[in-house]
């Protein structure tokens, strides 16, 4: 019987004995997982379009960043030299200030004494090593010479 | 129907033949394909790997150095060095056009330097950061910007000893730069991940980035203002002696911090290829000389502390003395009779400090010598110091004469800091500090104050204050130009011969003089040395006056008021 079968590979044939017909359940399971494999592809080429956005931008912000700080540092060397002290004193006298020659202090009574620019900032650190082996050293001349001073003084007989 | 055999008997031969070549070939592939997909699997990934993965070293920022007031006096610019691949560059006349007003070359010269068909052609090294991102802004296929660091030292020379400076490869040399070169330079960063074919990182690919650590930032204790005001003195006292040179040093004898350092000859940190190599190394710390007579302060200071002179204790001086064999006389060859000790040091009598060297003994003298530190290295922290030359009995070329030329500085040889700290020593109660010149240390971890340290007690607190008082009074019976009107000040001049080989020089001379105030309550030590002085020979006609100079003007910056008005407030 159905050896009798003749099997046409046409494609009008094949189309025509394709199951089409699906039942609604089916269909909408398709419809959804296509849904969601658009979802998903979707959701990753927004994504990866985000990071690589980002990312250059985290680079360019970067650069930004590097080139302000280098226009900081120029700025603040700029403002060092119109501060030093060679240009400082070169505009003081073009302006016709001249160099102080006459100082006066007048004492206040009871006026506390202002502490000194060159006090002791910090505490000294204990003292150590006050007698060490480099200052020790000269106190035990060398051996050899020692005996060599001694021939000397019995050659010469003292 | 007899059946016939398909293939005869050689076409079978045929079919197993090539069955098994393909066989063996097939074998060899697969043999292959587990070679490279399991054997050597890791050489080709890496292989890979390194085709797409790149890594770029980020340099980090060397750190500043500033004066003890915070104002800068090193930083770190950026400037760029370009360079081009004319292969590359499509159009070189349009680009010669843009560059030629960034670059100090001619539009000419850029065309034949893009035109030459070369792979690589450097265009300028060093471009203003302003030009080399112009430049970068043209976004030219083929030109290679590329970002360099360069120290730079918004004084100039000041202080251009003591800082050192920073060669193009980004490594300190002498003073401070070389000292604290692995401090300032702090750790490269790291960038690495999947470059495209154009060398941009590929942003979906692993990557990974490690930020630099700058270096640290450095404060000093120098005074910008102290410096500047010492350096321009020993310039003209250089100018009006007609000297070769000089140095000065000025420190806080109750801390051994460094206010103010100064050498001269001196060079521009900016341009340092241009100077001599002869300049670079800075004469308070790598160069020795022989004190003279200043060094009489210190046999002074041996002999009160041992007990075997007293203050008011008297010498008879008959114009010489021989010790070791060798006959010392006094710088005026005249013999002054009975004299006490401070008229030793107001006369600078080396008969009577070479009386005193006897009085002690070789061990003991050169004790205290080393007590005061010489013979080795302060251990200041500024690079290259020198430990001068010390000759002791210990010493096979010591000679017993030297105790005798020793006690007024002939024979031994110091660097001015030695001196400085030694003299220190005796402002400073016998207390002999370590010589510093970074206060601060502040880099991203930490922020560190470096306290001053105590080498030793040299001499009883004591002897410190009568030796004070005997150098005192020594200055005013000296009359000495070193004085200081309304300020009691202690110091001693020194003369000393310059060696040459087979003896001393006839006429050229050290001058020098080390003193500190107020006596009372020493505040600041200033030590000047003026090289070869031509207008006179004599410390007390060069370097004194100068001293009484640069101390004229300390006293203002420092705040120090005169003593009645000083002691009024106290």
């Amino acid at each position: 019987m159905s050896s009798n079968v003749i099997v046409s590979l046409k494609p009008k044939n094949v189309i025509r004995h394709i199951p089409w017909q699906l039942n609604s359940r089916s269909a909408l399971g398709l419809v959804l997982l296509l849904a969601l494999v658009s979802l998903v592809g979707w959701l990753y080429v927004t994504q990866a379009s985000a990071v690589t956005t980002t990312s250059y931008r985290i680079d360019e912000m970067r650069m930004e960043l590097d080139h302000v700080n280098n226009q900081n540092a120029a700025l603040i060397m700029e403002i060092a030299q119109l501060e030093a002290l060679s240009r400082v004193e070169q505009r003081a006298l073009a302006l016709g200030f001249q160099p102080v020659n006459d100082i006066r202090y007048i004492s206040v009574d009871g006026y506390p004494a202002a502490p000194s620019s060159t006090d002791n900032a910090f505490p000294a650190a204990p003292i150590e090593n006050s007698v060490d082996a480099y200052v020790a050293d000269v106190e035990q001349p060398n051996w050899w010479l020692t005996q060599l001073d001694a021939v000397a003084e019995w050659i010469a007989g003292q | 129907m007899q059946k016939s055999e398909p293939f005869g008997e050689s076409a079978k031969y045929r079919i197993y033949t090539v069955v098994a070549v393909m066989s063996a070939v097939t074998l060899i592939l697969v043999g292959q394909l587990v070679r490279w997909q399991v054997v050597e699997h890791h050489r080709f990934v890496a292989w890979a790997e390194e085709e797409h993965q790149d890594e770029i070293v980020i340099p980090p920022r060397r750190g500043d150095i500033r004066d003890r007031t915070g104002h800068l006096l090193a930083t770190d610019l950026i400037e760029y060095e370009i360079s081009a691949s004319p292969k590359i560059i499509s159009n070189p006349q349009a680009t010669a056009d843009q560059l030629a007003d960034y670059l100090d070359l001619s539009r000419d010269e850029l065309v034949a330097l893009l035109s030459s068909g070369k792979p690589w052609v450097p265009l300028q090294k060093a471009v203003s950061q302003a030009n080399g991102e112009a430049i970068l802004r043209m976004d030219v296929v083929g030109l290679q910007v590329e970002p360099r660091s360069k120290r730079v030292y918004p004084e100039g020379d000041l202080a251009a000893h003591l800082l050192g400076f920073v060669n193009s490869n980004g490594n300190g040399f002498y003073g401070v730069e070389g000292y604290y070169d692995n401090r300032l330079k702090g750790k490269p960063g790291l960038q690495a991940g999947e470059r495209s074919p154009f060398g941009e990182l590929i942003p979906m690919g692993s990557s990974r980035f490690v930020p630099p650590v700058a270096g640290a930032t450095l404060y000093l204790t120098i005074d910008r203002g102290v410096q500047f005001l010492i350096e321009q003195e020993l310039e003209k006292a250089v100018r009006n002696y007609r000297a070769q040179g000089g140095s000065i040093v000025v420190l806080n004898p109750k801390t051994g911090a460094i206010l103010g350092m100064a050498g001269f000859p001196d060079y521009n940190p900016n341009n340092f290829s241009e100077s001599s190599e002869a300049l670079f190394a800075d004469p308070n710390v790598s160069e020795q000389y022989e004190p003279g007579s200043v060094f009489k302060i210190l046999t002074m200071a041996a002999g009160l502390d041992s007990g075997k002179i007293g203050p008011m204790g008297t010498i008879y001086d008959g114009g010489s003395i021989e010790v070791g064999g060798r006959v010392i006389y006094n710088w005026d060859r005249q013999g002054h009779g009975t004299v006490d000790m401070t008229d030793v040091l107001a006369k600078s009598l080396n008969v009577g400090v070479a009386q005193v060297a006897v009085a002690l003994g070789k061990e003991q003298f050169y004790t205290y010598i080393k007590r005061f530190g010489f013979g080795r290295l302060t251990e200041v922290d500024l690079a290259n110091e020198g430990p001068g030359t010390l000759k002791t009995p210990k010493d096979a070329s010591w000679h017993e004469s030297d105790l005798g030329t020793n006690s007024f500085g002939q024979g031994i040889a110091v660097t001015p800091l030695q001196i400085a700290a030694a003299v220190g020593a005796v402002a400073n109660g016998g207390l002999l500090m370590k010589p510093y010149v970074v206060e601060r240390i502040v880099d991203a971890e930490r922020d560190v104050q470096v306290k001053p340290t105590v080498v030793r007690q040299a001499i009883s607190a004591d002897t410190a204050q009568t030796l004070t008082d005997m150098l005192v009074e020594a200055l005013d019976r000296a009359d000495s130009e070193a004085q200081v009107p309304g300020y009691r000040m202690a110091g001693k001049t020194g003369t000393a011969q310059i060696p040459v080989p087979g003896g001393y020089h006839p006429t050229l001379t050290l001058a020098s003089f080390a003193g500190f105030l107020p006596a009372d309550d020493p505040q600041v030590l200033v030590l000047v040395i003026i090289d070869r002085p031509t207008t006179s020979k004599w410390g007390s006609k060069t370097a004194a006056p100068t001293f009484r100079r640069i101390a004229e003007q300390l006293v203002v910056m420092l705040n120090i008021p005169p003593d009645d008005v000083r002691l009024a407030m106290k």
